[in-house]
C-alpha cells in the first residue's frame, strides 16, 4: 500500500548473477519444457505482447453467440449484430465475429487466431480503475495488490532487477510499454517498474544522448530522499538503455504497410521493428482507449457502425498488419499476442444506442505458436447473475497457463506469481497438463457413478461425502486441459449429483475430477454424437 | 501540538517558497522576498482572497468576446480552435495570475470534476464548466456538485442526457459516487463497495432520468415524462433511505437534491474530498498518522462549514504538517507544477503583446505540459490523472523514461532564443537573471541562491562546491568567476557578455537536469 516502502536495493547482497546455461543448446529442444526440467530461467527469446483494450470492451458484440442469437438479438435490441452480417468461422458454429473483424477472421482461417469465452475474475467490481488494477495486479476482487502479475513473474525471471542490469544475459529493458507511463501491470515484486515508457525511438535516443546523471547526494529527509532516488533511477535506465533501443529500431524496417490514423497500428508498427531489430524484451503493452461506450456504441439504424466499430476495425488492422509483419521478418514463431479488457459489457443495451458496465468477456490471442480456435462455449444469455453473464474462466487461468505454455515458467512459479494455483486452458498449440489419475475415492469423498457414459446431451455424476470439506469439480479434456468448473463450494456429509451439460462438446474423451484437500479422484466421461 | 495546528516555526525563505510552489506554482525571486516580509498569515490571506472572474477569453483572430453570450463565437470556427482558445487563455492565467491560491484549484477541480473537450464536443460547454469550477473553487463543493451534475459538458460526458425511465443508463450516477463524492471503500461483498453499493448506483441512475441538454440551444431542461417517478430505495449503506418519485416539473431538481443531502450526509464524503485535496497540494502517502491527525480533523471541519472548502483548505496549507520539513519536497512536480512553475519563477521574459502571437505563446506551453502527460481539459480518463489516484506510484506516474527525457529536453531549450516569442529572446535568459541575485559576482553565494529560489531541498556543501568548480567554472576553482564576473560588470561588451553566458548556461542546464529539480 505503500510507496514510501520503496527501496532502491543498493550493492551488498542484492547484486544478482543472471543464470545462463552457456554451452546448452537450448533452442534445440522445446524451451519451457526443458525449462521446466532445469527450473531456471534461459536465455529466452519468447515474446508476449498484451493489448489493452481500455474501457471495457462490449465481448458479446465483438464474438457473437450464434447458438443464442435470438435471445441476444431480445435483450439487446438497439446494438444487437444482425445474424447476416456477422462474421462466420470456418467449421465452427456457435459464434461469429463482428463484421469489422475482417482481418481477424482471415487469421483464424489460417489457424493463429483464438478466441476464449467468459472471462473475468470471480465477483466483479463495475468500477473501471479497480477492474483494472484488479486485471493488471492478478489480485482477488477484494485485495488491493500493488504489484502486476507480469512484473512480478518477470522479476522471478530476472532476480534482483533493476540492480545490475543490463547485463549481458539481458542487455536490454525487460518489458516495454508504448506509451508515456508503465502500468501497475509490470509492477515487480520490490515494487519497482519492470518496464520502460517508450513512445518513440528516435525522440528518445536524441532527448537523452550525451547526457550524465547530475548529482549522487542524496535530500536529508526521507520522502524528498526517496523521490530524488527515483528520479535517479529513471534517468539511468533510460540512459542505459536510449543506445540499444536506438540500435534495434534503426536495424529492422516495417515489411508491410500499417494502417494510416491507426492509434493502435502506431504502437504495433514500432513493435515489430524493436522485436525484428534484436531486441531481446519479453514483453510489450499497447493499449487503444475509448471502449467505454456507454452512448452511440452503435448508429442508430445501423448497428453494424459506430463507434464500437470503429474500434473494432481499428484493433483488427493493427493486429493483422503487426502478424503480417512478424512473418515477413521470420519472427512470428517467437511472437504470441493478447488482448484483455477490464471487464465486457451489460448484455442488455440502454436507450443511447449503448451498453453499460458489464463482466465476462472473451479475450484474442493471435500468433503462429496460439492455440486456434474457440475454447468453451458462449456465455449463458439465460444463466445470468445481477442482469450480468456468469465467468468461465477465471482471469488468473489465463495467465497461468500463458506462464507456463508460452514463458515456461514452473508450477510453483506460477503458483509463486499468481499466489494460488490455477487450472490452466491451452493457449498454445501441442500443449499439455495433467489432470491426475483416475480412482474412485480418496477416503472422504466417492464418486459413485456417472450416468449415461457415453453420453451425448447431459450426465449426472452421483457422489458421496463423508466429511464436512471444500470440494470442488471439474471437467478436463483428453489432453488434461480444463473445460470448466461444474462446481466448486462448502460440502456437508450426504449424498449428491451434479449435471454435466455436454450438449456443445465435441466427441471425445472427457475426465471428470472432484477434487478436495484430501485428494483427488478422477473418472473418464466419453461424449459421442 | 496537533500537527493541524497553524504553523509557528521559523518563517525564511524555505518555507515561503514551498508555500508558493505549492498554492501557485511558484513565485519570483521579487514576490518570494515579499512573502518572507510579510508573514504566513498575510499570504494565506492574499492566497485565499475573493476576486472577482478573470475576462473571459476572447477570440485572438477578432479580439471578440464567444463565450458568455458574447456576439464573437463563429460556428464556422472548428470546437478544436475554440477549446485551444480556452487553454491557451487558461494557461496565461495560470502563469500571469497574481499570488493567489484559485487557478491551482482550479486545476484540482477540472481534474476532480474531469471531461475529456473531444468527448464533449462543444466549446462552450467546455468553457462553461470551467468557468463553473473557478467561480466555486473556494466555495460550496455540495452547491458545486449540484451544478456540475446537469452541466451541459457533464450531461454528454457521463451521459446523463441519455438518462430515461425504463432504460436507465448508470454512468453518471456511479462515478458520482465513486469518485465525485462519498468515494469507493473496499469491497465488503458481492456488490457492496462499503460506503453505497451496485444496487444504490441503480437506484441513484434513476433518480438523475429526465436531465436534456437541448443540442440547438445549449440550455438544460428536466424533461419529466423521461422521469423514472416511482421510489427510489437506497441500501443500508444510506440507512435504506428511499426518494420519493414523482413526475412533476420540479421532480428532478428535488430528487437531485435530496439525492445530494443524502451523500453529502455521509461521513465519508467530506474525507474523501479532503484526502483528494491533500494529495494534490500535500503528499500522496495518506497513512495513519495522517488520517488521523489531518483528514479527520479536516473532514470534520468541511462538514461544520456546510462543505465550504475555503476554510478547510486554508487550515490545511497554514497547518504544523503543511510546512514539516519531510512535507517540503515530498512531490513529485505535475507537469504544471514544472512548466507553470518555470514560467512563475523566472523574470527574464516576456509575453508577445500582439493577440495571436500570444496566444500561441501560451498554447506552447500547454502543447508542453500536454506532452508531459497532463493536457488541459482532456482527462485520461474520468477518474483524471493517475498521478492523483493510482497506487503505488501516486506522482511517481509523472516522471518516466518517456517523460524525464522530455522535461530535460525543455529545461534545456528554455536557455536558446524562442521563436514564438517575437523579439526571440529565451524565456530564461541567464544572465539577466542572475543580475537579479544579490551576489553573483560570488559563485558559492549565487548557487545557493539559485538553490534556495529553484528548489525544495537544499544542496550539501560540497555539492555547492562542485556545481561552482566543475560545472560553472568547467574545472576550474570557485573564486576565479568573481574576476569574470567582474570583468562584464566592468565592462558588459558582446564578448564579455558571451564568456559569462556560456559559464552560467552550463550551470542552469546542469541545475534543472538534476533529479532534485523535479521536487516540489
Amino acid at each position: 500500500m505503500n510507496r514510501r516502502n520503496f527501496i532502491t536495493r543498493t550493492g551488498l547482497g542484492a547484486v544478482s548473477l543472471p543464470l545462463v546455461l552457456q554451452g546448452i543448446p537450448l533452442k534445440a529442444y522445446d524451451g519451457p519444457k526443458l525449462q521446466q526440467l532445469f527450473n531456471t530461467t534461459e536465455e529466452s527469446d519468447r515474446v508476449l505482447v498484451l493489448v489493452q483494450l481500455n474501457g471495457g470492451n462490449d465481448g458479446l458484440n465483438t464474438v457473437i453467440p450464434l447458438d443464442q442469437y435470438d435471445t441476444y438479438a431480445r435483450i439487446r435490441p438497439s446494438v444487437a449484430i444482425p445474424e447476416e452480417a456477422a462474421l462466420r468461422l470456418p467449421n465452427h458454429d456457435h459464434s461469429a465475429l463482428h463484421p469489422s473483424l475482417e482481418k481477424l477472421a482471415e487469421l483464424y482461417g489460417e489457424q493463429k487466431l483464438g478466441v476464449v469465452h467468459g472471462v473475468n475474475y470471480p465477483n466483479p467490481d463495475q468500477s473501471h480503475f479497480r477492474s483494472n488494477d484488479i486485471w493488471m495486479s492478478g489480485s482477488d476482487a477484494n485485495v488491493s495488490e500493488p504489484t502486476g502479475w507480469l512484473g512480478r513473474y518477470l522479476n522471478t525471471v530476472y532476480a534482483g532487477y533493476p540492480e545490475g542490469y543490463p547485463n549481458t544475459a539481458m542487455p536490454d529493458p525487460v518489458a516495454i510499454q508504448m506509451s508515456a507511463v508503465v502500468s501497475l501491470l509490470l509492477v515487480g515484486k520490490e515494487r519497482q517498474s519492470m518496464g520502460m515508457a517508450l513512445q518513440d525511438p528516435e525522440t528518445f535516443y536524441n532527448l537523452v544522448s550525451g547526457t550524465d546523471t547530475p548529482g549522487t547526494d542524496l535530500p536529508s529527509t526521507s520522502y524528498a530522499r526517496e523521490n530524488v532516488e527515483y528520479v535517479r533511477q529513471i534517468q539511468l535506465k533510460s540512459m542505459d538503455y536510449s543506445t540499444v533501443i536506438k540500435a534495434a529500431a534503426d536495424k529492422a524496417t516495417n515489411q508491410v504497410t500499417y494502417p494510416e490514423a491507426n492509434r493502435l497500428a502506431d504502437q504495433l508498427a514500432v513493435v515489430a521493428r524493436l522485436i525484428a531489430g534484436g531486441l531481446k524484451t519479453r514483453a510489450y503493452v499497447v493499449t487503444l482507449n475509448g471502449f467505454d461506450t456507454h452512448a452511440a456504441q452503435v448508429d442508430e439504424g445501423d448497428p453494424t457502425l459506430g463507434a464500437h466499430a470503429g474500434l473494432l476495425r481499428l484493433v483488427s488492422e493493427a493486429l493483422s498488419a503487426f502478424q503480417r509483419d512478424l512473418e515477413a521478418q521470420k519472427v512470428d514463431h517467437r511472437v504470441v499476442t493478447m488482448t484483455f479488457s477490464e471487464f465486457g459489457r451489460r448484455p442488455y443495451s440502454n436507450l443511447s444506442y449503448g451498453t453499460d458496465h458489464g463482466t465476462a468477456a472473451p479475450m484474442f490471442f493471435m500468433g503462429t505458436p496460439v492455440q486456434d480456435g474457440v475454447t468453451s462455449t458462449t456465455p449463458d444469455l439465460e444463466d445470468l447473475e445481477n442482469q450480468n453473464m456468469k465467468i468461465r474462466f477465471d482471469f488468473r487461468q489465463i495467465y497461468a497457463s500463458v506462464l507456463e505454455q508460452w514463458f515456461g515458467a514452473s508450477p510453483q512459479d506460477v503458483q509463486d506469481v499468481l499466489m494460488r494455483p490455477y487450472e490452466t486452458i491451452r493457449v498454445i498449440k501441442g500443449s499439455t497438463t495433467s489432470v491426475g489419475t483416475p480412482a474412485a475415492s480418496n477416503g472422504s469423498v466417492s464418486l459413485r457413478s456417472i450416468s449415461p457414459n457415453p453420453v451425448s446431451t447431459e450426465a449426472r455424476i452421483h457422489y458421496t461425502v463423508q466429511e464436512h470439506t471444500e470440494l470442488r469439480l471439474d471437467l478436463f479434456d483428453a489432453l488434461g486441459l480444463h473445460v470448466r468448473t461444474l462446481d466448486h463450494r462448502q460440502f456437508d456429509p450426504g449424498t449428491y449429483s451434479t449435471d454435466v451439460d455436454v450438449d456443445r462438446l465435441p466427441s471425445g474423451t472427457y475426465y471428470v475430477r472432484l477434487s478436495s484437500a484430501q485428494g483427488q479422484v478422477v473418472q473418464p466421461l466419453v461424449v459421442t454424437r | 501540538m496537533a500537527q493541524i495546528d497553524r504553523y509557528t516555526g521559523p518563517w525564511t525563505a524555505r518555507q515561503a517558497a514551498h508555500l508558493m510552489r505549492r498554492a501557485c506554482f511558484g513565485a519570483t525571486p521579487e514576490q518570494l522576498a515579499t512573502v518572507v516580509d510579510r508573514g504566513l498569515e498575510a499570504t494565506i490571506a492574499q492566497l485565499f482572497a475573493d476576486r472577482p472572474l478573470p475576462t473571459p477569453p476572447e477570440d485572438p483572430e477578432t479580439g471578440l468576446q464567444w463565450v458568455d453570450g458574447g456576439s464573437g463565437y463563429n460556428v464556422q470556427k472548428p470546437v478544436v480552435y475554440y477549446n485551444a482558445v480556452t487553454r491557451g487563455w487558461w494557461t496565461r492565467l495560470m502563469v500571469e495570475d497574481q499570488p493567489s491560491i484559485r487557478e491551482k484549484l482550479t486545476l484540482f477541480w477540472s481534474n476532480h470534476f474531469s471531461t475529456e473537450a473531444e468527448i464533449v464536443s462543444s466549446a462552450l460547454h467546455t468553457f462553461s464548466l470551467l468557468n463553473q469550477l473557478r467561480t466555486y473553487a473556494l466555495g460550496n463543493f455540495k452547491d458545486l456538485t449540484r451544478i456540475v451534475t446537469i452541466e451541459p459538458a457533464m450531461l454528454r460526458y457521463l451521459n446523463g442526457n441519455t438518462n430515461t425511465v425504463g432504460t436507465p443508463n448508470e454512468n453518471y450516477a456511479r462515478e458520482l459516487q465513486e469518485l465525485f463524492t462519498i468515494g469507493k471503500g473496499p469491497v465488503a461483498g458481492n456488490g457492496d463497495y462499503t460506503t453505497y453499493t451496485e444496487d444504490d448506483v441503480r437506484a441513484a441512475a434513476r433518480v438523475l432520468t429526465g436531465w436534456r441538454e437541448n443540442r440547438r440551444s445549449g440550455t438544460v431542461t428536466f424533461v419529466a415524462a423521461q422521469h423514472d417517478s416511482t421510489d427510489k430505495q437506497f441500501s443500508a449503506r444510506y440507512n435504506n433511505r428511499v426518494i420519493k418519485g414523482s413526475r412533476d416539473a420540479g421532480a428532478g431538481v428535488r430528487e437531485l437534491d435530496e439525492l445530494l443531502t443524502m451523500i453529502f450526509e455521509q461521513a465519508r464524503t467530506a474525507e474523501h474530498i479532503v484526502e483528494r485535496l491533500y494529495r494534490w497540494f500535500v503528499d500522496s502517502i495518506i497513512d495513519d498518522t495522517v488520517r488521523t491527525e489531518v483528514i479527520e480533523p479536516l473532514a470534520a471541519q468541511l462538514r461544520s462549514d456546510n462543505y465550504v472548502v475555503g476554510p478547510t483548505l486554508e487550515r490545511l496549507l497554514s497547518s504544523q504538517w503543511f510546512f514539516s520539513d519531510n512535507i517540503i519536497g515530498a512531490q513529485l512536480g505535475s507537469p504544471a507544477d514544472f512548466v507553470i512553475g518555470l514560467m512563475r519563477s523566472t523574470t527574464t521574459w516576456t509575453a508577445p503583446s500582439d493577440r495571436q502571437l500570444r496566444q500561441r505563446f501560451y498554447l506552447g506551453l500547454y502543447a508542453q505540459m500536454s506532452s508531459l502527460q497532463m493536457t488541459l481539459l482532456e482527462a485520461p480518463t474520468v477518474a483524471g490523472w493517475e498521478a492523483y489516484y493510482q497506487e503505488p506510484g501516486y506522482d511517481h506516474y509523472w516522471i518516466t523514461t518517456a517523460t524525464l527525457p522530455l522535461r530535460n529536453g525543455l529545461t534545456d531549450a528554455i536557455l536558446r532564443p524562442n521563436r514564438v516569442n517575437d523579439r526571440g529572446q529565451a524565456i530564461l535568459d541567464s544572465v539577466a537573471f542572475v543580475e537579479t541575485l544579490p551576489q553573483p559576482s560570488d559563485s558559492l553565494q549565487m548557487i545557493a541562491d539559485l538553490n534556495a529560489h529553484f528548489f525544495a531541498v537544499p544542496f550539501s556543501e560540497a555539492v555547492t562546491m562542485r556545481l561552482a568548480e566543475e560545472v560553472l567554472m568547467d574545472g576550474g576553482r570557485y573564486y576565479e568567476w568573481t574576476q569574470v564576473w567582474d570583468d562584464y560588470v566592468a565592462d558588459p561588451s558582446t564578448a564579455n557578455r558571451a564568456r559569462v553566458k556560456a559559464n552560467l548556461d552550463r550551470l542552469f542546464t546542469y541545475l534543472f537536469r538534476m533529479a532534485e529539480f523535479q521536487l516540489v
